[in-house]
């Protein structure tokens, strides 16, 4: 089966600064893919050119179409998801109206009250908050809340990046738990780009490791997990 | 207090203007995080259009949709032709197109029309409410106007689909586009939007100060200092912002002898310091509050 997200000589500097040097990589069909690597290697950036937020060159391809050229609105239209560093919600806007607007571009409909709901039975705590402030979650509520929106445009692919950013570990866990059923029960694709590597490799089933803007290994997560020097300098054991 | 209960009804009346105006202003701010100095000479220029089309023998109440709806293709076509190509500049650069806009509107308000003071007549027509009463019909007009403006506006934010979309590209512009919002298009509907309710404020107040070139000068002003009053993030707020500026004026103007009728605008000053000192996020702002 040929990927879903495909990548190739990806390039993106911010004005002088080179963060990315060309990197490759691919996410398969209904597979987890993970980038890891160091604060400041070119991960969120990664995510960030994909979606079309800074400048980049390179291929990028969804699904046998060409997305470089494409403004981020359009590129979410085809289905792909990103829940940013820091979750990015509608902070003054209520719980289900973030949810609402994860459904944007699909057409109104009962389907997306039914989609709510779903969203409410992966994270029942939303529920019981549906008419707070998005502001006034705790940062794993908030969490919970971006990968939910993120649920509602009922993405082919999702990008998620650091979704631990600043959680305790017990919610860690607790999400990444979901994002496992999520991936699962929805068939979604994802890409995973995490600090934490025990987590992400924990769902992931290709890893690329990135330093300095440029993919150093690559493999499938299991391999990546056992090597040596991967276990010393990102996994601590 | 019977000269009190008439300045108070006086007050509303007047302030009924300023509540139609700022919620203009609270369209616009929550559109693009500024305050347009143009909007005044906008407005101006849409009753303009409005006298031209009554002076060609149109009926009023065709005359009255018709130049919202122009407003607002104007209001959105300004957006798109001139800041569209500057979104990403500095704040100065948008307030010397501001400045800039203020000029040509006025100028040329005055080059099609000339500077002579035209009258502009009322839709609800002359003389009080009833016989004997403090209220005329065109002040009643006009507040009632006002509401169903403010209700539509209400209606439009909290059912449609679109409503959600444009406080969600005023919350978080970035996150609106990651769910699929065209911000930049909001944007432009919230220019038009401010547009169209600036030209219901000007057809509104003609009747009452007449139609000249610098009409809207102190009523923006006012209209501002509701806006800030009632928060500048809140249509409501804006509307009861405006009313108690326009009673706090005439209340001001009759029992402060120092004041008189000439000291009258610098109260509206004196409103936008007091409340950005004592109370910043205004009555019916809203305060964000942000766990982390």
């Amino acid at each position: 089966m040929s990927p879903i997200l495909e990548v190739k000589g990806l390039e993106a500097s911010y004005g002088d600064l080179t963060v990315l040097r060309g990197i490759s990589f691919e996410v398969e069909q209904g597979g987890v893919a993970t980038l890891l690597g160091a604060n400041g290697a070119g991960k969120t950036t990664t995510l960030r050119a994909i979606c079309g937020m800074i400048r980049r060159k390179g291929e990028i391809t969804f699904d046998g179409e060409r997305i470089d050229r494409l403004s981020t609105e359009a590129i979410v239209r085809r289905g792909i998801a990103h829940v940013p560093e820091g979750r990015g919600t509608f902070t003054t806007l209520s719980v289900e109206e973030n949810l609402q607007l994860g459904a944007m571009t699909r057409p109104m409909g009962k389907d997306i009250s039914a989609d709510i709901e779903r969203c409410y039975h992966f994270f029942p705590r939303l529920k019981e908050r549906r008419t707070q402030q998005a502001g006034t979650l705790s940062g794993g509520e908030q969490q919970m809340l971006a990968i939910a929106r993120a649920l509602m445009l009922r993405p082919r692919l999702m990008l998620l990046d650091e979704p631990s950013f600043g959680l305790a570990p017990m919610i860690t866990k607790q999400i990444f738990d979901i994002l496992a059923d999520v991936k699962k029960e929805a068939g979604v694709s994802m890409l995973v780009v995490e600090q934490n590597a025990s987590l992400a490799l924990g769902i992931a089933d290709h890893a690329y490791l990135i330093e300095t803007g440029e993919i150093v290994m690559a493999g499938e997560a299991q391999t990546i997990r056992d090597d040596e020097g991967v276990r010393a300098a990102y996994l601590g054991y | 207090m019977e000269l009190f209960l008439q300045q108070i009804v006086a007050g509303v009346a007047t302030g009924a203007i300023y509540a139609c105006v700022a919620l203009a202003v609270v369209m616009i701010y929550q559109a693009i995080h500024h305050l347009n100095f143009a909007q005044g000479e906008m407005a101006m220029f849409s009753t303009y259009i409005a006298w031209q089309m009554l002076q060609w023998g149109l009926p009023y109440w065709l005359v009255f949709p018709l130049v919202i709806a122009i407003s607002f293709v104007g209001g959105f076509a300004i957006e798109r032709i001139v800041f569209k190509p500057i979104e990403n500049a500095p704040v100065l650069s948008h307030i010397v197109i501001f400045i800039a806009l203020f000029a040509i509107f006025n100028s040329f308000a005055g080059f099609i029309w000339d500077f002579t003071i035209k009258s502009v007549p009322s839709p609800f027509g002359e003389g009080p409410l009833w016989a004997g009463a403090m209220i005329g019909k065109h002040q009643a007009g006009m507040i009632g106007v006002t509401l169903v403006v403010l209700a539509l506006l209400w209606g439009f934010f909290t059912f449609t689909r679109v409503g959600l979309a444009m406080r969600a590209a005023a919350v978080n512009p970035e996150s609106a586009r990651l769910v699929g919002i065209r911000v930049s298009m909001m944007t432009a509907l919230g220019w038009g939007m401010a547009s169209a309710i600036g030209a219901v404020a000007g057809m509104l107040i003609a009747p009452v100060v007449f139609l000249e070139p610098n009409m809207m000068l102190s009523i923006l002003l006012y209209g501002f200092a509701g806006a800030v009053l009632g928060g500048l993030t809140s249509p409501l707020g804006a509307v009861i912002g405006g009313f108690i500026v326009g009673v706090v004026e005439n209340l001001a103007g009759t029992y402060i002898p120092v004041i008189g009728g000439e000291l009258k605008l610098p109260i509206a000053l004196f409103l936008i310091v007091a409340v950005l000192l004592v109370k910043p996020a205004g009555l019916l702002g809203r305060r964000v509050v942000q766990r982390v």
